[in-house]
């Protein structure tokens, strides 16, 4: 993830950004300065090994996939350190939501695009 | 509260819905006073644009009144009137530092779904379906405004509700791509589409230097807005064709900048018209890239490129061969409202830009199903119908 502040404003005294700090022994983190003056890029590893092949595209449909709570909480890190807060949209208006197949597998996707780009 | 609502392909009622609330401490809560159509709701109405849910509140277009201010918000209090524009930046970002607003890293809460889509997520825009952040939109009586400093701009006293509406969308997006495009004092710029955006982009590029300008279109009350408002030449394509009148008009060499304002749902009277109609109802392609087809023919060799109108996905018989060879410039982009609106809201008190005339329709909120089947099918000469929520 690139952050568009300092390495020194990312890591402050090499402390882990809180959403990576509380994933704790799960990943190893570092940073360093992004290159063209974009700010540092702020990398999160997976201590254990990542799935693959298959069973990759099997962890990602379980919803419970280490590599999206990674990604999720690298985000996370990113907004509260340019703007404070992460962004929320939830609760929003709406109108009625009749249930459809579709609208299912919408509201699926939503749920983890928080996430890794790739579903 | 009421809020027009998409209820299935081409379907909108007027439900009642919970009040939008204060999630985030830089959001304010506005009242809306007013809220357009836009040419994009097209194809979220017809089911073009995917990750739209039944229940949806509508509508990215608006300006009104701040109710509701956050804990964090220091440049707007309770009464202020505003325009909003429709996409949501955060300012903080590199993306927004480089005043590339739409491309915002923190205005969208589900970036996954975008970044699936096209390798890279991009800002959050009111009522654009959830790839774009799931915001609830601004047909309706109130609306949360996520940074509401960045995105929230005070309307100076000159300026009515009306002429400051497409302050939010139209201009500043007519801006982008004539801004973007790369227009030199003295070029010829071709806008395909009379709408609101096509007709704003035509401004622009006038106000920026372009010696002629000339808007393509079918519809007579469209053309003759365009004469009557805008000031640039028109070109009807029912009646001229499009790439032989341009080099007519232009010594044989096209235009140096041509600005695609139509988008995904293109409209020609040719049988690639009827392929891509096909193609797109079969959903084999998502995007019907007519005019743009048209636009990279008809541009002068090394000209520029802009394309406004709204694409989701893939189009079909693309001609890149003509781009590499004729050495064009091909560029694209939502609108960056955040770099120009305080600009164009001067100039709307100048009045150097015309565009209250974009209003053909206002109508109650109640009366917005009829107002989009008006719109989508451009009865009764209808360019925008606007909603007053509070009628």
């Amino acid at each position: 993830m690139t952050i568009n502040r300092n390495p020194e404003e990312v890591m402050p005294e090499s402390r882990v950004p809180g959403p990576l700090a509380k994933l704790g022994d799960l990943v190893e983190v570092e940073v360093r300065a992004a290159p063209g003056g974009k700010g540092s890029e702020l990398r999160a590893r997976l201590r254990s090994s990542e799935p693959v092949g298959a069973a990759s595209a099997a962890a990602r449909l379980s919803g419970n996939d280490p590599r999206q709570q990674v990604r999720a909480a690298l985000r996370e890190a990113k907004q509260l350190i340019e703007v404070g807060e992460v962004l929320r949209v939830d609760p929003t208006p709406h109108g009625r939501r009749p249930p459809t197949p579709s609208g299912a597998i919408v509201e699926l996707a939503t749920k983890r695009a928080a996430g890794e780009g790739v579903l | 509260m009421k809020a027009l609502c998409w209820t299935g392909i081409n379907e909108t009622a007027v439900e009642t819905v919970d009040d939008p609330q204060i999630l985030n401490s830089h959001d304010v809560i506005l009242k809306v006073r007013l809220s357009t159509t836009c040419g994009s709701d097209l194809h979220l109405l017809g089911g073009y644009i995917p990750t739209m849910r039944a229940g949806d509140v509508l509508g990215h277009e608006f300006m009104g009144e701040v109710v509701e201010v956050g804990s964090a918000v220091q440049k707007h209090q309770v009464g202020d009137r505003v325009v909003v524009c429709s996409f949501i930046a955060c300012g903080q970002c590199w993306y927004c530092s480089q005043q590339l607003y739409s491309l915002c890293d923190n205005g969208n809460p589900n970036p996954a779904l975008t970044e699936t889509m096209w390798g890279s997520a991009i800002g959050g825009c009111f009522a654009y379906s959830h790839a774009l952040g799931g915001f609830a939109g601004s047909h309706a009586e109130y609306v949360r405004v996520p940074y509401a400093d960045e995105g929230a701009f005070p309307v100076p006293d000159g300026v009515s509700d009306l002429s400051a509406l497409f302050a939010s969308d139209a201009a500043p997006t007519g801006w982008t791509g004539a801004d973007l495009a790369g227009i030199t004092p003295g070029d010829t710029v071709a806008v395909w589409g009379a709408g609101g955006v096509g007709q704003m982009a035509a401004r622009a590029a006038m106000l920026l230097g372009a010696e002629q300008v000339v808007v393509i279109d079918r519809l007579p009350e469209r053309l003759q807005q365009v004469r009557q408002h805008i000031g640039a030449e028109t070109l009807d394509y029912t009646q001229d064709g499009v790439v032989a009148e341009l080099k007519e008009r232009t010594g044989g060499r096209g235009p140096d900048v041509c600005i695609e304002a139509v988008g995904m749902e293109a409209h020609s009277t040719g049988p690639q018209y009827l392929y891509d109609q096909l193609k797109q109802q079969l959903r084999l392609q998502s995007d019907r890239p007519t005019a743009l087809r048209e636009a990279i023919y008809a541009c002068r060799k090394g000209g520029s490129l802009f394309a406004l109108g709204v694409f989701g996905g893939l189009v079909d018989k693309f001609p890149f061969g003509a781009i590499m060879n004729k050495g064009m410039t091909v560029r694209g982009a939502q609108q960056h409202g955040h770099r120009y609106i305080p600009m164009i809201l001067e100039r709307i008190a100048a009045g150097e830009i015309s565009t209250e005339h974009l209003a053909t329709h206002i109508l109650p909120l109640d009366q917005g199903p009829h107002g989009y089947t008006m719109f989508k099918n451009k009865d009764d000469g209808c360019v925008r119908a606007v909603f007053q929520p509070g009628r």
